[in-house]
């Protein structure tokens, strides 16, 4: 018997302006009681979709509050979550973006470029697509494996 | 609204050793809060600064951030930054991070002052 089994999708809306990214970690945090994963993974993906929008509202939006940041999550299979990051600003595709690699932070502290390095870390698997670019729209999208 | 964190921190400037208890979270808009209460407390003169992190549920890049930009010139003054009272998933990002070997970590109060 083939059963066919619909993807769970939900999503959230969020203002460019970082007093949103609590509601976001919220969101998921309530989201994920659906989900069987410990609290730690909670965690870290809550801290990867921030490190995200973080990233987005403060270098693709220059802090511009009026612009939108769409956050959809997708569970397959009860092991597979994916979280596509949708924006239309300035194209920034945090893959391909060089930073020093942690060590360099030890033994130089400094305040910036920490974000990127933690997401890498963090997710299991990234992609970045320009979608558009007339209107100009883009998605990171991250998979984190569970179970 | 119901369920949402609220964000302080709790200054106590009157000792030798200065106490920042974080409460809530630190993210990218709650960090530069603790910026200023870091450039308080060198404006005071007080190098020996105690982050406590008992309530504090969550941290990001920002958060480590700011520990960052001040560190360097905090030990240049002969002072110091240490953390106490971390829950386990932020004790074990600093971990993942390797900037256990950069800070002073401690359980709780009772542990730092064991050590002076």
């Amino acid at each position: 018997m083939n059963i066919e089994v619909k993807p769970h999708i939900e999503s959230i809306e969020i203002a460019s302006d970082t007093k949103e990214l609590i509601r976001l970690r919220d969101f998921f945090s309530n989201f994920a009681k659906f989900l069987n994963i410990s609290e730690e993974m909670v965690f870290h993906i809550n801290l990867a979709i921030d490190e995200i929008c973080s990233n987005l509202i403060k270098h693709s939006y220059k802090d511009d509050s009026t612009k939108r940041i769409l956050v959809e999550f997708e569970i397959i299979n009860n092991n597979l979550l994916k979280i596509r990051i949708y924006d239309e600003g300035e194209p920034f595709n945090p893959i391909k973006f060089n930073t020093p690699d942690l060590h360099n932070h030890i033994t130089h502290p400094h305040k910036g470029g920490l974000g990127i390095p933690l997401i890498k870390l963090l997710v299991n698997k990234m992609t970045y697509t320009i979608l558009s670019e007339n209107p100009q729209k883009n998605l990171l999208e991250i998979e984190f494996i569970f179970n | 609204m119901d369920g949402i964190p609220k964000f302080q921190i709790l200054k106590d400037f009157s000792g030798e050793q200065v106490f920042l208890n974080i409460i809530g979270y630190l993210d990218a808009h709650t960090a530069p809060d603790l910026e200023i209460a870091l450039k308080e407390s060198m404006e005071k003169g007080k190098y020996n600064i105690v982050v406590d992190f008992e309530k504090l549920d969550y941290i990001s890049s920002a958060g480590f951030g700011v520990f960052m930009e001040f560190i360097e010139e905090i030990r240049q003054k002969n002072g110091d930054i240490k953390l106490i009272a971390m829950n386990s998933k932020i004790r074990h990002l600093f971990n993942i991070l390797g900037f256990d070997v950069l800070f002073e970590i401690y359980n709780d109060k009772n542990q730092l002052l064991g050590n002076n």
